[in-house]
């Protein structure tokens, strides 16, 4: 028999390493991909529980965390293409397009979606000013 | 005895590949090692009596998010680069162990104050698993797949490629 602390404390050594992993590594992808690890380390802790427990729910609950990862594996990855066809980076020291006045950024990005939804007289198509900022 | 050795080979083989999935320079290496953590970590899941979960987490895990990484690896064919870890490297593995060390000691010093559950013998796990999935748990079921919807559209609109039509 082996006791329930051992598995716990495989899944913390997981959640360890994948937090150590996306502070660590300068490539988006592996970014990613200690993310996965650390969904795991939490996988390895419900079915342990649930093991504990003689309770199913906790493989239920893993059941959906595996649905969640698959779809978030899936957007990260699309995310991942869409800025490398953008601009061609995939370090996350040089991702920095909301950097800055990022709020300014943020309030022209809604400004510019609000004129496109809603056309209106003396309001420059782009929302942005001429000269850029 | 059995079990505790074979607790011990899958444990130990998914930390260190998983610490070398992350240390590796090589993007192939680290995908190829997390898939042999994934397969470890199914291995924990069968000494846990949790079959159902050990084979989907060999299907989905290993078979498509692993497949979805190296297919995005081979398209990009991103150089190795010499710097390929960040300046923060003793920050992180001191706060990655601290936050280990707490939470094992945690798991040591507390008690568990949960309810135990009362198993059906006459039911197969996996027959469990399918009725409380179909009745307690059917808002959930229909939300994840509405989930796996969502990020189906959202993966065309972002990673495809649209040509514009010429004469509209």
């Amino acid at each position: 028999m082996i006791p329930l602390e051992w598995y716990l404390t495989v899944g913390f050594l997981l959640f360890a390493i994948g937090v150590i992993g996306v502070l660590v590594r300068r490539s988006i992808i592996m970014v990613l991909l200690s993310i996965e690890l650390i969904l795991n380390s939490a996988n390895i802790t419900f079915i342990a529980y649930a093991h504990a427990l003689q309770s199913i729910t906790g493989q239920v609950i893993v059941f959906f965390i595996l649905t969640m990862a698959a779809a978030e594996v899936a957007l990260g990855l699309a995310l991942v293409i869409a800025l490398f066809r953008a601009r061609a980076v995939l370090n996350v020291d040089e991702i920095n397009l909301l950097r800055g006045c990022a709020l300014l950024k943020i309030a022209l990005f809604w400004g510019y979606f609000l004129t496109a939804l809603f056309p209106c007289e003396g309001v420059s198509r782009s929302g942005l000013p001429a000269g850029g900022f | 005895m059995i079990p505790q050795l074979l607790f011990f080979y899958f444990g130990g083989v998914t930390v260190l590949s998983a610490i070398v999935a992350v240390a590796s320079p090589n993007l192939i290496y680290s995908a190829l090692s997390l898939l042999i953590t994934f397969i470890h970590i199914a291995g924990l899941y069968i000494l846990l009596h949790a079959e159902f979960i050990a084979a989907v987490q060999i299907i989905i895990y290993a078979g498509a998010i692993l497949v979805l990484y190296l297919f995005v690896l081979m398209l990009f064919n991103p150089k190795q680069e010499s710097r390929y870890l960040h300046r923060q490297v003793p920050v992180a593995i001191f706060l990655g162990l601290v936050l280990c060390g707490m939470m094992i000691l945690a798991a040591f010093r507390s008690e568990i104050l949960g309810q135990r559950g009362t198993p059906d013998p006459s039911v197969s796990p996996v027959q469990a698993i399918g009725v409380s999935l179909y009745t307690d748990y059917i808002f959930p079921f229909e939300m994840a797949s509405f989930i796996l919807l969502v990020a189906m559209f959202g993966t065309i609109l972002l990673a495809g490629r649209f040509v514009q039509r010429r004469n509209e």
